[in-house]
């Protein structure tokens, strides 16, 4: 049996289109499962079903062997970390800390115990006995943290955490909270849009996109064998190339003119003469003689080039490792090593 | 100084007290409720609510008669749990007080919680708050600029209630005779140094009292 079990849970709020459908989920003890979809993909509200903070229409919530959709959020036992830290503004550090454990009737001692513990893992101790109003960002991030980490309550929520900070401030904290949810065994849903954040912390992923699970697995499988279009183009940065093609015996037509021959076990997977989607990611892209493509703009990042190019009416980018001086108008002459398929209607990936 | 000028100023923050205090507990609870409340008709509920602050008090007063006179349902409740009519007496004059001054008091508390952050109330949730905590511990302290700024206003307002309170409690020296209704005798009955009085007696209480929501709102 599973930590967590999400069951068949649905969810609409008056009038409008379900914000989620038939969500089924199993998230193992320990484990950081990662929320990940664009805004108004219906993530924030299953973290809040899970929190009790909403109810749900349809489904049953198991935690721990016991079904929790019915119980109030006081009654289920975890913690959440709010996007704007939610922290109380007219308490102390101390206080926001503590303010959980004295509605639970924590013994005192064991209250002080627990502080101690917390502030001296996250560096809030000259703190303690500020207001939230006089912390930096980073510093209201950790309270948050340490209000959560007090109530050791085995469950986790973290509701885009890290998106106010700025960017230097998100990738130490990224790390910090794994490092902390590791050493503490804690098991984590955390809630983003950010990819990056999903593909660097997750254990698992699950990609979201409007109300529907698109896809649950590890950030590699995610990356690798992306079930659909919609996670090929939302998993990984810069985003995955795509073109119209079609197949001819092992000869493969992009946009209507550029052609290259496929390996006999990978076409015979494909539909012969049906239109189909490619997609290749830009990392994938290596030169060559299959593409003669025209620069639109290029970025430096001194250990990579981002090229961006005309491709037929698309706009591609290929990622080159080291630092390539093209100028807009220069053409480039590129090779696609690793393609991945989908079905023109269904958008699923094709296996090939 | 005499009993004229003291028994109606008595009588007058007697009564503003407590209508402020009665205004207080159910405007914190009707704007707590409405703040996040969204039901059939709320806009209509409201204006109603917020009527008695730009009815003429006589209009009030009027109301106010036939709603607790002698021959309505609520009149005859009162005579019948307290055995005497509330036209007229002391009481008469909080209930004049709660209606013209329950509207500040309304506007201030809701517009105070509306202000509160969701997510902090549902962090108190998530964190083991029973409701009655998350509201005591959490919603009543963040709106609390809101809510002593509204039942200062409150207050105020009921300290300087005339118009229904004359048409529904009387003008009953020592009883319902408030500083308002006393400073219109006092001119009526040529006495003008107590009018002095009272005037400058009411000015000082209110400027002193609106001087105070300045001082909380900045």
């Amino acid at each position: 049996m599973s930590f967590l079990q999400l069951q068949a849970i649905e969810k609409s709020f008056e009038q409008s289109a379900p914000v989620l459908q038939n969500i089924h989920l199993q998230i193992e003890e320990g484990e950081f499962f990662v929320l990940v979809g664009p805004s108004g993909s219906g993530k924030s509200t299953l973290l809040k079903l899970i929190a009790g903070l909403e109810t749900c229409d349809q489904g049953q919530i198991i935690l721990n062997n016991e079904a929790i959709e019915k119980q109030s959020p006081r009654e289920r036992n975890l913690s959440m970390v709010f996007q704007n830290y939610a922290l109380y503004p007219h308490l102390t550090v101390a206080q926001n800390i503590l303010f959980g454990l004295k509605r639970k009737g924590i013994d005192a001692k064991e209250q002080q115990i627990r502080l101690n513990h917390s502030v001296d893992l996250l560096g809030l101790t000259p703190y303690l006995t500020r207001k939230p109003k006089a912390l930096s960002g980073g510093q209201r991030q950790r309270v948050a943290l340490a209000r959560a980490i007090v109530s050791q309550a085995p469950l986790c929520l973290m509701d885009e955490p890290l998106s106010n900070l700025d960017a230097k401030l998100r990738a130490q904290m990224r790390l910090e909270i794994k490092q902390l949810q590791k050493s503490l065994g804690l098991t984590t849903i955390y809630v983003t849009h950010d990819q990056t954040e999903a593909m660097t912390m997750g254990d698992r992923i699950m990609v979201l996109h409007n109300g529907e699970i698109q896809q649950v697995g590890t950030p590699l499988s995610l990356y690798n064998e992306p079930a659909n279009l919609f996670v090929a183009q939302f998993i990984g940065s810069p985003s995955i190339n795509t073109a119209d093609a079609i197949l001819n015996g092992h000869t493969l037509t992009i946009e209507q003119r550029y052609t290259m021959e496929l390996a006999p076990e990978i076409a015979q997977n494909l539909p012969q003469q049906t239109p189909f989607i490619i997609g290749v990611r830009p990392e994938t892209l290596t030169f060559g003689d299959t593409f003669d493509l025209e620069v639109t703009a290029q970025e430096q990042l001194g250990h990579e080039t981002q090229v961006k190019l005309q491709f037929a009416e698309k706009n591609w980018t290929v990622a080159l490792q080291g630092q390539h001086p093209f100028k807009k108008g220069d053409r480039i002459q590129l090779a696609a090593n690793a393609l991945l398929f989908f079905d023109a209607h269904t958008k699923q990936r094709m296996k090939a | 100084m005499s009993t004229e000028f003291w028994t109606p100023l008595k009588l007058s923050v007697q009564i503003a007290c407590i209508a402020g205090i009665i205004v207080m507990i159910v405007g914190i609870l009707l704007g707590k409720w409405m703040a996040k409340k969204q039901f059939r008709g709320k806009l209509f509920f409201e204006t109603v609510l917020l009527l008695p602050l730009v009815l003429p008090p006589t209009v009030v007063g009027f109301l106010l008669i036939i709603i607790f006179g002698k021959n309505s349902f609520a009149g005859e409740a009162i005579v019948w749990l307290f055995n005497a009519p509330v036209m007229f007496t002391w009481w008469a004059a909080v209930i004049a007080s709660i209606v013209v001054a329950f509207p500040l008091m309304y506007q201030s508390t809701k517009t105070g919680f509306e202000g509160v952050d969701e997510d902090i109330e549902n962090a108190a949730r998530v964190d083991g708050a029973k409701e009655w905590q998350v509201f005591f511990f959490i919603s009543i302290p963040l709106a609390s600029k809101a809510i002593i700024s509204g039942g200062i206003l409150s207050f105020t307002r009921a300290l300087g209630e005339f118009g229904a309170t004359l048409m529904f409690a009387g003008n009953i020296p020592g009883k319902t005779q408030t500083a308002p209704l006393a400073i219109y005798m006092a001119i009526d009955s040529g006495n003008m140094s107590l009018a002095w009085a009272l005037v400058i007696s009411m000015i000082i209480i209110s400027f002193l009292m609106l001087l105070c929501v300045h001082l909380i709102r900045a």
